[in-house]
């Protein structure tokens, strides 16, 4: 039995809904392996980090900047995940080990969908913070919702 | 001393006749099983320090030391368990051992399973994952998954809530283990309560209360009743809830437990006795003195309702303090056993804040919590802005400008014109070219994306806060405030004005659409400057109102609703 009926995501023009597309980016994230149909071969993404920005015409080269940038194997801890007008907005959390230790970054991604899958993806991020970034944000910043 | 349990200590005693440590350890682990949640441990503890002093070598011990942990924390007393959970991992780092570092990150988490630990169990609960994915054993695979499924309810991440009950989905159908269908079953149906799906919460606790019939597991009782409650609370079934909450009271008046006992008073107070559900919450602790563990916010929310719902102000406002900072979080029953709201309805209810009320509404319409938002109702309406009437119309050979009893003469500017088309149709795009076009210029079909609405209305209301934030500078003659406040507006509306062409892709426009856009903007531009010069707030808000680019519209504001006069005859005022 599964809990398919109980779905109440609104639904993008095709089958799935973007709790499903959301659901595969995260395992994008997590794998750094897009899963089949997520992305549209005429993807564009735009990329802003901390102090720079990229941007990608095509599925492949909007891939590439992800995993130029991340080992594959991480987590997604936690996400939030809001409908938009023209698709979806996907907060997430990462941790990943590289280079003997564990990082860490925050990002917020608005995906614009269409025909079931997404066409154009913003990514605002944090940039990776490293053990001592954490440890040294823990100790500074009490945040009051963390 | 249940059944189940007495069995359980008769091994550990046999154990303990044949002096084999190995054996003495495996019965001591196996005690927690018989253990209530919230319930007293009993001799549990004893027993399992008894086994530790004996045992030979690490693993061992940390098993045990994670067993200590465990048992305290069924046992209600989490705060003894932080360092039994502390000396396990501490242990378990020097061995190379998958299986064994789950056992230990369970400990942890059970050790942290206060509201204040929240960020630090949602990392760990997400590393038990990568480890136990990687194990074979399915009771580690379970326990990872409802971890996982725990913090994804506590902070409402519904992808990941559907991700971790499919994972015991598909447990489910590879372990063929009861204990597997009880626990995938059981939070199957707790989702199907979040979501309002009556029936198949249903069909999903009959299934949970045959397989729970199999299983020597001592929390088997207070999950069925749960979500037995739930499904007779959401159906209006009095008769049912009524039962329950007689249950649930003699349960945590004979076991102590003061969050069975708050829960017990919502399901008399939703049964339509108030009065027994009073009397239940008068005789709890004060919400200060409860203990930050795991109980703490189903505790506190469940004695706000009633609270608040009785009359109880003083203890409203007691319970209002202790939840404040863990708004935005779900309430839940221990391990997702059942969804008690979210943190912001209790503060609605004992606070009569319509703001929390709000927020509990977005919560619940986030997650597609129909019957917790019916209940909680429609966010009482804002006091409406005041309707301001504003003139743009021609009046003769001239225009007449400006907000009604302090308008203007303008000449008759192309721009003016574009205003007033954009104006007279509030919210639709018209093309540059259609504007230009329309005094004679070329047009362009081919004219690119424009910022979508969700976005702009952010930028609406933050182009609102910054009026008011200017307005209220200026009445206080904060220079320094006001002119940051105009700095973050300008660059604001010269970001809106570039997103126009979507996050920097290429504008698609062609030459005569480049035109027609820059021509629409430069005579926009002209009328601004000019109406600037005689009222600076009445540009102002046509600025704000008035988008130009390849594709122009009016957006009107609701925190500032104008009515428009824009027809050639001066109308009735």
């Amino acid at each position: 039995m599964t809990t398919d009926t109980t779905d109440t995501g609104p639904r993008n023009t095709a089958s799935r809904t973007n709790q499903e597309l959301a659901a595969e980016l995260v395992r994008f994230l997590e794998t750094n392996v897009p899963p089949e149909g997520l992305f549209a071969d005429d993807l564009f993404t735009d990329f802003t980090m901390p102090l720079w920005r990229l941007q990608a015409e095509g599925r492949d080269a909007g891939v590439r900047i992800r995993t130029d940038g991340h080992p594959g194997g991480g987590r997604v801890p936690r996400t939030r995940l809001d409908d938009t007008s023209t698709g979806f907005l996907l907060e997430v959390e990462e941790e990943w080990e590289d280079r003997g230790q564990t990082w860490y970054c925050r990002e917020l991604m608005r995906c614009d969908v269409t025909d079931g899958t997404v066409t154009q993806i913003s990514v605002y991020c944090t940039g990776d913070w490293d053990e001592a970034t954490v440890a040294r944000h823990r100790e500074t910043v009490a945040l009051s919702r963390p | 001393m249940s059944g189940r349990r007495e069995q359980l200590v008769a091994a550990f005693r046999e154990a303990r006749e044949t002096g084999d440590p190995a054996l003495l350890a495996e019965a001591a682990l196996a005690l927690p099983r018989g253990q209530g949640f919230g319930a007293h441990p009993g001799e549990v503890p004893a027993y399992l320090h008894e086994a530790l002093l004996a045992a030979t070598d690490d693993r061992t011990r940390a098993r045990l030391l994670a067993g200590l942990a465990r048992a305290w924390v069924y046992g209600g007393e989490a705060a003894r368990a932080a360092d039994f959970a502390a000396g396990a991992q501490e242990l378990a780092a020097g061995l190379d051992d998958p299986a064994l570092t789950a056992d230990v990150l369970d400990a942890a988490l059970l050790a942290r399973w206060g509201p204040d630990d929240f960020a630090e169990r949602v990392r760990l609960a997400a590393r038990l994952e990568t480890v136990s994915a990687h194990l074979a054993d399915p009771e580690a695979r379970l326990t990872a998954h409802l971890w996982r499924l725990t913090t994804a309810w506590e902070c409402l991440d519904l992808v990941s809530v559907r991700r971790q009950l499919r994972g015991l989905e598909l447990l489910d159908a590879e372990a063929g283990s009861p204990r597997v269908t009880f626990f995938a079953r059981s939070r199957q149906a707790m989702h199907a309560l979040v979501a309002g799906d009556l029936d198949l919460a249903a069909a999903l606790l009959d299934e949970v209360v045959e397989v729970g019939r199999t299983l020597a597991e001592a929390d088997v009782e207070a999950v069925v009743h749960s979500l037995a409650a739930d499904l007779a609370r959401q159906r209006g079934d009095t008769g049912a809830l009524r039962a329950e909450a007689a249950g649930f009271e003699g349960y945590g008046d004979a076991e102590g437990i003061v969050s069975v006992l708050a829960e017990a008073a919502v399901f008399w107070l939703d049964a339509g006795e108030p009065d027994r559900a009073g009397a239940v919450v008068d005789r709890l602790p004060r919400p200060a003195e409860l203990p930050e563990d795991v109980d703490l916010l189903l505790t506190v929310s469940c004695v706000a309702y009633v609270a608040a719902a009785t009359g109880r102000a003083d203890l409203a406002a007691e319970c209002a303090d202790v939840l404040t900072p863990y708004a935005g979080r779900a309430v839940l029953n221990a391990a997702a056993v059942s969804f008690h709201g979210v943190v912001d309805d209790a503060l609605a209810r004992a606070t009569d804040d319509p703001s929390r009320q709000a927020a509990a509404l977005a919560a619940y319409r986030r997650i597609g919590a129909r019957w917790w938002a019916d209940r909680l109702g429609a966010p009482p309406a804002a006091a409406a802005p005041v309707r301001r009437r504003a003139h743009l119309r021609p009046s003769g050979e001239t225009w007449t400008v400006g907000w009604e009893g302090a308008t203007f003469p303008l000449p008759d500017l192309r721009g003016l014109h574009h205003l007033r088309q954009l104006l007279a149709n509030p919210g639709v795009e018209v093309a540059a070219a259609d504007l230009a076009g329309a005094a004679g210029g070329p047009r362009d079909a081919d004219l690119g994306p424009v910022l979508d609405d969700a976005a702009r209305r952010a930028y609406g209301v933050r182009l609102a806060e910054l009026d008011a934030e200017i307005e209220e500078a200026d009445a206080w003659s904060d220079t320094g405030r006001s002119e940051r406040a105009v700095l973050e507006r300008q660059a604001l509306l010269e970001e809106l004005g570039r997103a126009t062409g979507l996050a920097g892709r290429d504008r698609r426009s062609g030459a005569t659409a480049e035109r027609a856009r820059t021509a629409v903007r430069k005579t926009i531009a002209a009328v601004l400057a000019r109406v600037e010069r005689r009222d600076p707030a009445f540009a102002r808000l046509l600025r704000d109102t008035v988008r130009t680019g390849t594709v122009c519209v009016a957006e009107p504001d609701p925190a500032r609703p104008v009515a428009w006069v824009l027809s050639a005859e001066s109308p009735a005022p």
